[in-house]
């Protein structure tokens, strides 16, 4: 039996069956330095263990204690990041309820009149229209206005990224797999190909609501 | 019966600890978690009381942290290094030099196999808990948890062999 980091790992667990586990134990006897490995295994759980420690008695635990109590909890403001997450999340959720208008497996090579007009003119988080709606925007590192979007159907949800250059919106990523529902939540973006797509154009963090009621209202003028 | 809010409030240590892990900052993840417990209290109602609170708590704090990322298309933020203690409390040489490497070694794994190490040696959750939480098959939690514990173990390894080499 070849003893590779899975089995280990599993066995660190004790998640194999009984079986398993004996040849696992068996082999081990055989191979001193996979029980070395299992070893190191062990040790660095419990190094993890104390660079993560759980903290608890602080005055921050006292004080969401006191808002959850009071049901008074109001949105992180140390450095407003999670607020717009807590927006996107939400509205995310709202996406759960679009009505069905594009094809499983088929994203919009092409954008149609309805998805350019949306982008244009729609306002991230705003309740989709025909299907589509804006999650957010940015300009990407070569000045182009750029904006991850939703569209699709209750049944084959996609996410896509266009940019816009002189001629219009340019679909530069798609992605055809709808997120999952789970527990009632729908996760405001699950595509790593379309999180990539972002990451490679650079540029600006995601404009705020104000910023970006400006470059909609000029029309998408670069600045 | 223990009340919704109390429940949650319950398990505000280990979902620090959690957003600890994602984020990788000790700010960050209070700012998550706090995020995390207001959607959490507004949205109780989704929750289906018999399925495991701590899961659809975790689920929700990672799903906030990935808009987040998305949202300023950034990686969080490089390791905090200071504050590291030892499992005393306290914070000797050698003790110190491995939980750093440790650490530094967790924080750069990527983000996959971080948060499934997180749910299963942290929160010591079992596969199928952890796979449900973050909506995977049983089979890839299995081989992000070993390819994590792998790189880890080889810090573990590095660090025996320099400390005996020392003696």
């Amino acid at each position: 039996m070849e003893l590779n980091d899975e089995l280990l790992s599993g066995y660190l667990d004790d998640a194999l069956d009984a079986d398993t586990r004996a040849r696992v134990e068996a082999a081990m006897d055989a191979d001193p330095g996979a029980r070395l490995r299992l070893e190191n295994m062990r040790q660095a759980d419990q190094a993890l263990r104390n660079v993560v420690p759980l903290k608890s008695g602080d005055s921050f635990e006292a004080l969401m204690k006191e808002r959850v109590a009071g049901r008074l909890v109001k949105p992180a403001a140390r450095r407003g990041l999670l607020p717009w997450a807590v927006a996107a999340s939400v509205l995310g959720l709202i996406a759960g309820y679009f009505l069905p208008r594009m094809d499983a497996g088929q994203g919009p090579e092409v954008l149609d009149r309805a998805l350019a007009r949306a982008l244009d003119t729609q306002k991230s988080g705003s309740p989709a229209v025909d299907g589509t709606q804006v999650l957010l925007t940015f300009q990407a590192a070569d000045g182009r206005h750029c904006r991850l979007f939703r569209a699709g159907d209750a049944d084959a949800m996609g996410e896509g990224l266009a940019c816009r250059d002189e001629k219009g919106w340019k679909l530069t990523a798609w992605d055809a797999s709808a997120p999952e529902s789970v527990d009632g939540f729908r996760t405001a973006g699950a595509s790593a190909l379309v999180d990539g797509a972002m990451v490679a154009l650079g540029g600006k963090p995601a404009m705020s609501r104000e910023e970006e009621d400006a470059v909609i209202r000029s029309s998408w003028r670069r600045h | 019966m223990t009340s919704f809010p109390q429940q949650l409030v319950d398990l505000l240590p280990r979902l620090r600890r959690f957003a600890r892990a994602l984020t990788r900052s000790d700010a960050d993840a209070d700012d998550l978690a706090q995020a995390a417990i207001e959607r959490a209290l507004v949205h109780g109602a989704s929750w289906q009381p018999g399925t495991r609170l701590d899961s659809w708590l975790f689920r929700i704090a990672q799903n906030l942290w990935r808009d987040e990322l998305r949202a300023h298309r950034r990686r969080a933020e490089p390791l905090q290094e200071e504050n590291l203690p030892g499992e005393d409390g306290r914070v000797s040489l050698p003790r110190q030099i491995e939980v750093r490497d440790v650490a530094r070694a967790f924080d750069e794994l990527p983000d996959e196999q971080r948060v499934v190490m997180a749910l299963v040696v942290l929160e010591g959750m079992r596969y199928e808990q952890a796979a449900h939480t973050l909506g995977l098959p049983v089979g890839t939690v299995m081989s992000r948890l070993a390819r994590a514990r792998s790189r880890l173990a080889v810090v573990v390894s590095g660090e025996s062999r320099r400390l005996h080499a020392a003696k």
